[in-house]
């Protein structure tokens, strides 16, 4: 026993530091498990909280840009305006329709903490369970398609995007429709992969993917990014696709996360046990 | 009054390092961590049990404001442990100033070449954590040693200029 105190002494400067990299190492698996482990949402409201008060002078440096991205999409919004349409039905006859149903509603929120140079980056948003955002809910931006999120606390969100790898989504080409599996390679923050494209299809550069009716996060038609170039994998019989993702994450504030109206209806199915 | 003085430092630090140095990206990926240097300059000179809490704490309170997991202090606690074996390598036994302990008494190159071999561990470590898989050794080593250069860019500045002086 004595001989084993003596030994703890002599030895207490390994201990302390085994003890502390087990402290840290614990930290770092805990935060990087994602989706296993949830991201504890006290952390996410302290970060969230740190990082909307440096925010507040950096959002003026880029209110430039900024505004030039939302002029942007408001264009594009009034374009689909009842007023910027023609009315074709000259018809006499009118139907009470009852047909289109708002499926996806949009909550707008700002980003507050971004990375994008990291090998897993993520994002933290400004609206949280108050503002009824949910885990697995799409995030969008005026350039198209950015993340999912993760995680949420009271105020605030966990947002892991496109250029994270443990986040893979279903990418569609616009033209024909064939679709394959999004996952960041890492290294660029520009460009990301797709894979199993098959090699019948017809591709060109500059093709333009968008999101998947099959995924979950998104509503179709999301912009992705274009085609940079292809290559066949590795089995000779899918394409695997550079991309360049139309979302520039290094310079990102306004968000929108969709809300799917069905989503519970939607996933009881999927859901299902059995046959 | 010491201890005052030395919280203050490795608090600026460490608000220099979140707020300025993780603001600005050179040549898109290389950022500069300069926050473990009062490592060497302050903490070289206290106890070994010290040390480590020390370096822990300075990583964890950055890990926080950046919501980077645990990665720095990681890193820093085992910068910490192995310092003083680094330490011990580049120490000249046969001019040692006695009045100043510890890494002030280190000549400008031995100074230097501690402060390289230090980053280059921390930097190794901590991006090793970031990726956190066993693929892409290579550019893991290429972007410890681009970085931890980068970072020691810095460190030289201020020590000439504080040789100069």
């Amino acid at each position: 026993m004595r001989y084993f105190l003596l030994l703890l002494k002599r030895s207490r400067i390994l201990i302390l530091f085994l003890v502390l990299e087990a402290i840290a190492l614990n930290w770092v698996v805990q935060s990087k498990s994602y989706p296993r482990a949830q991201f504890r949402s006290v952390n996410t409201e302290i970060n969230g909280q740190i990082s909307s008060w440096s925010n507040q002078w950096q959002s003026y440096l880029n209110l430039r840009v900024e505004n030039d991205y939302l002029a942007q999409e408001n264009k594009k919004l009034r374009q689909q305006l009842n007023s910027s349409l023609m009315v074709q039905n000259y018809g006499a006859d009118t139907i009470a329709d009852s047909v289109l149903q708002q499926r996806y509603t949009y909550i707008p929120a700002k980003v507050v903490h971004s990375s994008h140079l990291k090998a897993n980056n993520y994002l933290v948003i400004d609206k949280g369970r108050r503002s009824g955002i949910a885990r697995n809910m799409g995030v969008i931006g005026p350039q198209g398609a950015v993340g999912v999120v993760a995680s949420v606390s009271a105020n605030f969100a966990r947002v892991i995007p496109l250029i994270n790898n443990s986040l893979t989504i279903s990418a569609a080409l616009k033209k024909d429709g064939y679709f394959g599996p999004l996952k960041w390679p890492g290294k660029d923050y520009q460009k990301s992969q797709v894979s199993d494209i098959p090699r019948y299809a017809q591709i060109e550069t500059g093709d333009s993917l968008i999101s998947d009716g099959r995924s979950r996060y998104f509503p179709e038609g999301i912009p992705i990014g274009t085609v940079l170039n292809k290559e066949l994998q590795a089995d000779q019989n899918f394409f695997s696709l550079e991309i360049a993702l139309s979302t520039d994450f290094a310079n990102i504030k306004e968000v929108y996360i969709v809300k799917d109206v069905f989503k519970a209806e939607r996933d009881s199915l999927i859901n299902q046990v059995g046959p | 009054m010491r201890i005052i003085r030395d919280i203050a430092i490795l608090l600026g630090m460490v608000l220099i390092q979140v707020y300025l140095l993780n603001e600005f990206l050179f040549f898109r990926y290389l950022n500069p961590y300069l926050y473990i240097y009062p490592l060497f300059s302050i903490v070289l000179g206290y106890q070994r049990g010290l040390q480590l809490l020390v370096a822990f704490a300075l990583g964890a309170s950055v890990d926080l404001l950046e919501g980077s997991g645990g990665m720095h202090s990681a890193a820093s606690v085992f910068l910490a442990f192995i310092l003083p074996f680094l330490y011990g390598l580049f120490k000249n036994n046969r001019d040692d100033n006695q009045d100043i302990s510890g890494f002030q008494s280190l000549s400008l190159e031995r100074k230097l070449g501690l402060l390289l071999i230090g980053f280059f561990i921390h930097h190794f470590a901590l991006f090793a954590l970031e990726n956190f898989s066993s693929d892409a050794w290579l550019s893991l080593l290429k972007r410890s040693l681009y970085s931890s250069l980068f970072s020691f860019i810095f460190v030289l500045l201020y020590q000439l200029w504080n040789a100069r002086r």
